[in-house]
C-alpha cells in the first residue's frame, strides 16, 4: 500500500480478512496491488495462507462415544436431608481463632486478678486457708473452756458431759470459722431480739435445742454452732434463778478464764441485755439466733445486772490480759450443770473471739485487751458501736466477690475450651484431601 | 429456527436413541439427543483441541450437554450452534482453570488426533490408502502434531476462536456470539492468533510443508 509516495504493510487483520473473503472489492483490489508490488506483503500473505489451509486441513476428530443422554438429568441439584448448616458452621476458622484468643486472655487476666489477691478478704474469714490455720493457731488455747461450756449442755441434753469433750473444739472452730453475719442480718437479729417477748424466744429456743446432735456433730458445722447455745440457753429457763445464782460464782472464774476474755467479743451481740448470749448467736449466723439470744437474754436477765457476768460480755477482749493465768483451773474443773449457762455463754464467746483473734489479725488488734475482766455496759455500748467494723461484715462482700471470680474463670476456661475445640474441628474439616 | 426446526420430536432422525423432548424460552419443541447426536463431534473436537486431553475433552462435552440440557428453557431459540459452542467453551475455560490450580498429568500418552481413534481392526479394509506414500504420511503426522503443539502454545481465548472460525468453519458473527465477545474482537484475536501460529511454525520450520520451507 503507497500513501504520499511511501509503502506501508499492510496491516495483518487486513490480510486475515482477506484471506477470509470479508473484505469490500475496493479493499480487496488495494490488498491485491500492495502484494503484487511488496515482497514483504506477498510473503506475509502466503505464509499466512499455508497456515490457514494446515487448520482448514485439520480431520475432525471423531467423539469415541455417543452422548446422547439414556434419561433426563435431574433437572435440580438435590440436596441432602439434613440440618441447615448453622452460621457458626461459616464462620471462618481465624473468626474461631480469635475468639479462642480473647476468652484465654479473659482468664489469664481473671488468674491474674485471683493471684494478685485483690478480690480476697482481709480478715480471712472466708479464705479457706485461715480457716484451716484457725484450730492450731486460736481454738487451742481456748480448748478447755470449751469444753466446760458444752459439757453442760451435754447435760441438758442427756447426754454424757464426758462425751461432749472431743467435739468442743471443732465446735470453736466452726464458730469462728462460720461466716459472719452481715449488718443487715445482724439489725434484723436485734430487732427481733427486742420485738419478741421473753416466752415465745423461749419456746422458740427450745425447739431449736431439740436437736442435740447437731451441737456435737462435726459434719453439720453450722447448725452445730448454732444449736448449742441454744441448748444452753434452753437448760436456762428452767433454773434461772440458779443459774444467776451461780453466775455470780463461777463469774470471777469465768471472769478471769480467757473464755471470759472472749466474751468481751460478746459485745458484738450489741442491744441484747444478756450480751454473751446474744453474742454468740449472733456470732453463729441469722439461723435462729435471735430466738435464742433473746431466749438467753431473758433467763439470764437477772444475773447480768447482778454479777460482773454481763459486764464481761460487754468488754472487747480485755479478759484476754493477766486474768486468763489466774483463772483457768477455776473455771474448767466446773462441770457443774448450773453453772454452764453463763460460762456457756463465755466460752460461745471465746470461741468467737478466739476465732476472730485467730483468723484476723486486725481484729485482734483493734481489740487491745482491757485491764480489767469486768467491762461496764458504757464500753458495751460503745463495742456496739465498733462492732460493724469487725471483720465478719467486710468478709462477706469480699467472699460474694471472690466466688463471683471463682465462677468467671470457671465460665472463661470452659469457654477457652470449647472454642479451641471448635478452632480445630474447623480447620479438619476445611483441609482437604490432597492428591 | 423454530419453523424449519431439524431438531422437532419425532423426526426421522430420533429413531435412534431415547426421545428427550424440551423446549426452548418461546416455546419450541426439540429433541435434546438429536441436537447431540448434531453437535457432539465438534463439541468434542472443540473440547479436545482446546484441553489435549481426551478424557477431559470427555467429561467437558458431556457437562456440557448435560448444562445445555438444564439451560434449554432460557435458550431463545437463534443460534443454536453458537450457543452451544458457548456452554463448550466455559465448560473448557473453567476445565483449564481447575487444571492450572492442580495440575496433573496423564498416565497414558495422548493420542495422535490426526490418527483414527476408532478401532483398528487388521484388515484391508483398514490399510492405508495407497494414494499416501509413507513419507508423506509421517510428514503429515508431524505437521499435525505440530500444529496440535503449536495451537496448545496459543493463548486460550485465540486459540477458541481459531479453533471455531479455521477449524469449526463457524462465521466471525457465531464465533463473537459464541466467545460473548465483539466481532472487532474475534478479528483481532484470529490475526494475532495465525500469526503467532504462523511464527511457531515458521520456527519448527523442517515440519512445515517443502514449499513453505523454500519460501522460509
Amino acid at each position: 500500500m503507497w500513501i504520499f509516495g511511501k509503502h506501508r504493510h499492510i496491516n495483518p487483520d487486513t490480510l486475515s480478512e482477506y484471506l477470509d473473503d470479508r473484505l469490500s472489492i475496493r479493499a480487496r483490489e488495494r490488498v491485491d496491488r500492495a502484494v503484487a508490488a511488496c515482497a514483504h506483503c506477498r510473503e506475509e500473505l502466503e505464509t499466512r495462507q499455508v497456515t490457514l489451509s494446515l487448520l482448514r486441513e485439520l480431520p475432525p476428530i471423531p467423539p469415541p462415544r455417543s452422548f446422547t443422554l439414556a434419561a433426563p438429568p435431574v433437572t435440580e441439584p438435590v440436596r441432602t436431608a439434613g440440618p441447615a448448616p448453622s452460621r457458626l458452621a461459616a464462620l471462618p476458622a481465624w473468626a474461631y481463632a480469635g475468639a479462642a484468643a480473647m476468652a484465654a486472655i479473659a482468664l489469664a487476666l481473671l488468674l491474674l486478678v485471683d493471684a494478685a489477691g485483690l478480690t480476697t478478704p482481709q480478715n480471712g474469714f472466708r479464705d479457706p486457708d485461715a480457716i484451716a490455720a484457725i484450730p492450731q493457731t486460736a481454738a487451742e488455747p481456748t480448748s478447755p473452756p470449751a469444753q466446760s461450756w458444752l459439757e453442760p449442755q451435754g447435760e441438758a441434753m442427756s447426754a454424757p458431759a464426758a462425751a461432749s469433750a472431743a467435739p468442743q473444739p471443732e465446735q470453736t472452730f466452726t464458730q469462728s470459722a462460720e461466716p459472719a453475719p452481715t449488718p443487715v442480718v445482724e439489725a434484723v437479729v436485734q430487732e427481733v431480739i427486742r420485738e419478741v417477748p421473753a416466752e415465745v424466744a423461749t419456746e422458740s429456743v427450745r425447739v431449736e435445742t431439740s436437736e442435740p446432735t447437731g451441737a456435737s456433730s462435726p459434719d453439720s458445722m453450722s447448725s452445730g454452732g448454732a444449736a448449742a447455745p441454744a441448748a444452753a440457753s434452753s437448760v436456762s429457763p428452767p433454773t434461772p434463778a440458779p443459774q444467776s445464782a451461780s453466775i455470780p460464782d463461777s463469774a470471777p472464774s469465768a471472769t478471769a478464764t480467757p473464755q471470759t476474755a472472749q466474751v468481751e467479743t460478746a459485745a458484738t451481740a450489741p442491744q441484747s441485755p444478756a450480751g454473751p448470749s446474744g453474742y454468740a448467736n449472733g456470732a453463729r449466723g441469722s439461723q435462729g439466733s435471735p430466738g435464742a439470744a433473746g431466749s438467753k437474754g431473758d433467763s439470764v436477765e437477772p444475773p447480768p445486772t447482778s454479777t460482773p457476768i454481763p459486764t464481761p460480755t460487754a468488754t472487747p477482749l480485755p479478759t484476754l490480759s493477766p486474768t486468763p493465768t489466774a483463772a483457768p483451773p477455776t473455771a474448767t474443773p466446773t462441770p457443774n450443770p448450773t453453772a454452764p449457762p453463763p460460762l456457756e455463754t463465755g466460752v460461745a464467746v471465746t470461741g468467737m473471739a478466739s476465732g476472730v483473734a485467730g483468723a484476723d489479725g486486725a481484729a485482734g488488734g483493734a481489740m487491745p485487751p482491757q485491764e480489767g475482766t469486768e467491762p461496764n455496759l458504757a464500753s458495751e455500748s460503745s463495742n456496739q458501736g465498733a462492732e460493724p467494723s469487725l471483720s465478719p461484715e467486710s468478709a462477706t462482700p469480699a467472699a460474694d466477690s471472690k466466688i463471683a471470680l471463682r465462677l468467671l474463670q470457671g465460665i472463661a476456661a470452659a469457654l477457652t475450651a470449647a472454642l479451641l475445640i471448635a478452632f480445630t474441628l474447623k480447620l479438619r474439616r476445611n483441609r482437604r484431601p490432597s492428591l | 429456527m423454530t419453523a424449519a426446526n431439524p431438531f422437532r420430536p419425532g423426526n426421522p432422525n430420533c429413531a435412534g436413541h431415547a426421545p428427550l423432548p424440551v423446549q426452548d424460552r418461546s416455546g419450541g419443541g426439540y429433541c435434546f439427543n438429536c441436537i447431540i447426536e448434531q453437535f457432539q463431534s465438534p463439541a468434542y473436537n472443540l473440547a479436545r483441541r482446546m484441553l489435549n486431553d481426551w478424557a477431559l475433552a470427555e467429561d467437558a462435552v458431556q457437562d456440557s450437554f448435560v448444562s445445555a440440557y438444564r439451560a434449554f428453557p432460557q435458550f431463545r431459540g437463534d443460534n443454536l450452534p453458537a450457543w452451544l459452542m458457548r456452554i463448550v467453551a466455559n465448560t473448557c475455560r473453567d476445565t483449564l482453570r481447575s487444571r492450572r490450580a492442580r495440575p496433573s498429568v496423564p498416565l497414558d500418552p495422548l493420542p495422535d488426533p490426526g490418527d483414527n481413534p476408532g478401532p483398528t481392526i487388521p484388515s484391508a479394509a483398514n490399510l492405508p490408502s495407497t494414494a499416501e506414500t509413507p513419507e508423506q504420511h509421517a510428514e503429515r503426522s508431524e505437521l499435525r502434531r505440530a500444529i496440535a503443539a503449536g495451537l496448545a502454545a496459543l493463548p486460550a481465548e485465540r486459540r477458541l476462536a481459531i479453533l471455531l472460525v479455521d477449524v469449526q468453519g463457524f462465521s466471525y458473527e457465531d464465533a463473537a456470539a459464541a466467545l460473548n465477545c465483539s466481532l472487532g474482537t474475534v478479528k483481532s484475536r484470529l490475526s494475532r492468533g495465525r500469526s503467532e501460529l504462523r511464527d511457531y511454525l515458521r520456527a519448527a520450520g523442517e515440519l512445515l510443508p517443502a514449499r513453505f520451507r523454500q519460501d522460509g
